[in-house]
């Protein structure tokens, strides 16, 4: 699957899908839809709804999340939403602010 | 957790992946390689990399193009745009240096040298190029003089004829009145025979020269289609028979011996 991998200086001002894996370091005003797993690096801002396979965040989300399979807050993210995910890590220093719901596990 | 320093803009590559869509407008510094779809404009520092099969429906500027994708929009570098072999462009291309290769599919205007001050074909003090609709206009160059052109115009319709015709009598009769050696031995039957075909061919001949000798050739009197009408058998030899013809001519009967009186006033 290709990689979309976005730089840090880029902003992009509208929504972002890919079928395949995504790593936003920049800025993403609207929302994310990735088939693979994405990547919010530490420098990443997204300002909206992210849904993806796996999701991976360093950096600032205000909006819901949703995994498909799994979320992780990395250290240094800072989430301002809900996260729905069959499986879900916080890790040590990343803030959270919102619901989570964790599917059942079929 | 990585601390990324922040690098400098121009060595910073992004890419947008084959399958990805970007439906917004793309800012920003650092360099992008756009192998997916973009709907939207792209205006960043850096260079901007179109690749095979990908498609950008927006305006691009950057630093340096390159293109082998599909484009619909405009382009505007700073330092150059390369067209590649695949590259589909409909649109403006604006840089100083523009390359575009063969088999490019490019639709839309070129403006090399540095943007801004390209030669724009609007621009003021310079005189402004044709566009191709312009171009298609045939304008009339070479306008025909006034009696040739209405000459040529052999409409059935009375009037205009023999209008002309009487301007051309009127004409060379007073320019016959005035020569003494006026030669009214030719007899009529001749000229009058004349009159009704070949017509117009005959009065251009009569134009050229202008002052033609007065052997009778006469005149082409109006339109040939016109049947000769009594007026025309008129006697006109005689010079000043009739009141109303006191300039009267040998060789040009007119249809309407008024209409031709009355242009003499």
């Amino acid at each position: 699957m290709a990689e979309t991998v976005m730089g840090a200086g880029l902003t992009i001002a509208g929504s972002v899908a890919s079928k395949g894996d995504v790593q936003l370091n920049g800025r993403v005003t609207g929302s994310v839809e990735v088939d693979g797993a994405l990547e919010v690096g530490p420098e990443g801002a997204i300002l909206s709804d992210v849904r993806a396979g796996r999701v991976s965040v360093a950096g600032a989300v205000e909006g819901n999340i949703e995994g498909r399979e799994r979320v992780d807050l990395l250290g240094g993210a800072r989430l301002l939403g809900n996260v729905k995910a069959p499986r879900l890590t916080i890790a040590d220093g990343a803030t959270f602010r919102g619901q989570v719901e964790m599917e059942p596990r079929s | 957790m990585r601390i990324e320093s922040r690098e400098p803009s121009q060595s910073e590559r992004s890419v947008l992946g084959a399958d990805a869509l970007v439906i917004g407008d793309i800012t920003g510094e650092g360099s992008l390689d756009v192998a997916g779809r973009v709907q939207g404009n792209i205006k960043i520092s850096g260079d901007v990399n179109v690749l095979t099969g990908a498609s950008v429906l927006g305006h691009i500027q950057a630093n340096s193009l390159k293109v082998s994708g599909k484009v619909r929009g405009n382009l505007s570098a700073r330092v150059s745009i390369e067209v590649g072999g695949a590259g589909e462009i409909e649109g403006k291309l604006e840089a100083p240096r523009i390359g575009i290769e063969t088999g490019a599919y490019v639709v839309g205007s070129i403006l090399t040298g540095p943007p801004g001050k390209a030669a724009s074909l609007d621009q003021p003090g310079l005189p402004r190029a044709p566009s191709a609709l312009e171009a298609k206009a045939v304008p009339e160059r070479f306008p025909l003089p006034p009696k040739a052109r209405v000459e040529r115009v052999l409409t059935p319709s009375l009037p205009a004829v023999e209008r002309i015709d009487d301007e051309e009598l009127s004409q060379e009769s007073e320019e016959d009145d005035l020569q003494e050696g006026f030669d009214s031995s030719e007899p009529d039957s001749p000229t009058e025979e004349r009159t009704d075909a070949g017509g117009p061919r005959r009065k251009r001949r009569r134009r050229r020269n202008r002052r033609p000798e007065h052997d009778g050739r006469s005149s082409p009197n109006a339109a040939p289609f016109l049947p000769k009408s009594s007026m025309s058998e008129r006697p006109t030899q005689t010079l000043g028979s009739s009141p109303s013809e006191s300039l009267a001519l040998p060789r040009i009967p007119t249809f309407q011996k008024g209409t031709h009186g009355r242009r003499r006033d």
